[in-house]
């Protein structure tokens, strides 16, 4: 049991908005050009149409870096999760970022940002769990928390894909269409930020269990590195692009191994999937997460009110946290209301975790 | 000039291109939800169909998650048009 309470909630969704065209446009533009011509217009056609399939609109993105970058996100949905949970930054015991588009080596991000809030003392540092970070930091909070340790902890995330990839001066290229494939994961990310203060178990917004399931040996699957570098795998002997996914494969290992997972962590939990009022699973697209419902025979009913992918695309870590921000604003959970989150990450990682709203 | 392909020439056309066997498919059969087909598999035939037969699936058609009859009777409607 986590035994803890979720005392406040921030989001923040940049204003910018990208379309599919738009996106797949400026990747054609910056890494399809040394395609063939009928090449190049079948893979735009065909970027467009998949995007279309998946079900994602538009992308939020920072237009304006000066205006919306990472830190100034972060920052904001820090300083807001704080007045709503009417304490200072000098209560905060604790401070964890864990967004995956981190762009800090040295110093952490963490320092960075506790400087900006203002905390003076206590602790702060950055974990990497990928897409699972947030949910992986409420069971670290957890072990600090029910050992007496701290009282107040607070995580953030920031994920701001296209102010990383803006940010360098590589332009890896697609050299066929074959490759194609593999090189538009970034085609569906996102930018958000939140964040999330924790206490202990206080009867209300209660995260009851986190559990989760990893698997090492395809953790090539996804991979967003630095340009160039070497890799230990048979597949990439070296790097040539930023970010590189078998997104087929990875779609295909979560519908089938994914439900798995779920039916485990129910029984272990004893917790009867019919009484479950929500599921909210990480946002790969709706076409994912109805499969593995289908295949956990939950009626699609209990798919949790908001959907970011389809305006904000994906997220990363930042995708949970904001629908559940968005769904308190609106007034969509009520006291008592029963949540499960299911998260999945690149490495490959399938978590849960179970709220009592 | 009639433009529908037949129901079993339509099976044939996913069988081929999701390499599933061809006894798998029939009307009610749901490609995504019941045969393990990931959906980014399933996102390129679409993209294949729609290029080879000259139709466009619109958003709200929900295409994606509907059983093999629906898109049959949809597509076929779109190559009508």
């Amino acid at each position: 049991m986590l035994n803890l309470s979720i005392k406040a909630l921030s989001y923040y969704i940049p204003k910018g908005r990208m379309t599919n065209t738009e996106v797949v446009d400026k990747f054609a533009k910056e890494h399809y050009q040394n395609l063939q011509k009928d090449d190049l217009e079948l893979l735009t056609y065909g970027c467009k149409r998949k995007l279309d399939f998946l079900e994602i609109k538009t992308r939020s993105y920072c237009k304006d870096y000066n205006e919306e970058n990472s830190i100034q996100m972060a920052t904001k949905v820090a300083k807001d999760v704080i007045k709503k949970a009417n304490i200072t930054a000098e209560d905060i015991d604790l401070l964890l970022f864990v967004g995956v588009c981190n762009p800090f080596r040295e110093p952490s991000y963490s320092i960075i940002l506790s400087n900006e809030i203002g905390i003076k003392g206590g602790n702060y540092y950055d974990i990497n769990d990928t897409c699972n970070g947030f949910l992986k930091a409420m069971e670290l909070a957890s072990l600090y928390i029910n050992t007496g340790k701290y009282r107040n902890i607070l995580l953030v995330t920031s994920e701001s894909t296209l102010e990383m990839i803006d940010s360098s001066k590589y332009r890896g290229d697609v050299k066929s269409l074959e490759e194609a494939d593999y090189k538009m994961n970034l085609l569906f990310a996102g930018s958000g930020a939140a964040a999330m203060i924790l206490t202990k178990d206080v009867g209300s917004k209660t995260i009851k269990y986190y559990g989760e399931q990893r698997d090492n040996s395809n953790w090539d699957m996804s991979l967003y590195v630095s340009p160039k570098i070497t890799m230990p795998s048979d597949k990439l002997n070296v790097m040539d692009f930023i970010s590189w996914a078998d997104g087929r494969g990875i779609a295909a290992k979560i519908i089938k191994e994914m439900p798995g997972f779920v039916y485990k962590f129910l029984v272990e939990k004893d917790i009867d999937k019919d009484s479950i009022d929500y599921i909210f699973a990480h946002q790969l697209g709706r076409n994912i997460t109805n499969s593995i419902l289908n295949k956990i025979e939950v009626n699609i009913d209990k798919v949790f009110p908001v959907n970011t992918f389809y305006e904000y695309g994906n997220m990363g870590s930042a995708n949970i946290p904001v629908g559940l921000a968005i769904a308190e604003e609106n007034g969509l959970l009520n006291k008592g209301d029963s949540v499960l989150l299911l998260g999945s990450a690149c490495g490959l990682t399938y978590s849960a975790a179970y709220i009592i709203w | 000039m009639d433009n529908n392909i037949t129901f079993e020439d339509f099976k044939k056309i996913f069988s081929e291109y999701l390499g599933i066997d061809i006894k798998k498919l029939n009307r009610d059969v749901n490609i995504l939800f019941e045969l393990g087909v990931d959906s980014l598999s399933l996102v390129n035939s679409m993209i294949r169909l729609e290029k080879e037969y000259n139709v466009r699936f619109e958003g709200e058609d929900k295409i994606m998650t509907r059983t093999l009859g629906e898109a049959y009777d949809l597509f076929n409607k779109y190559r009508n048009e």
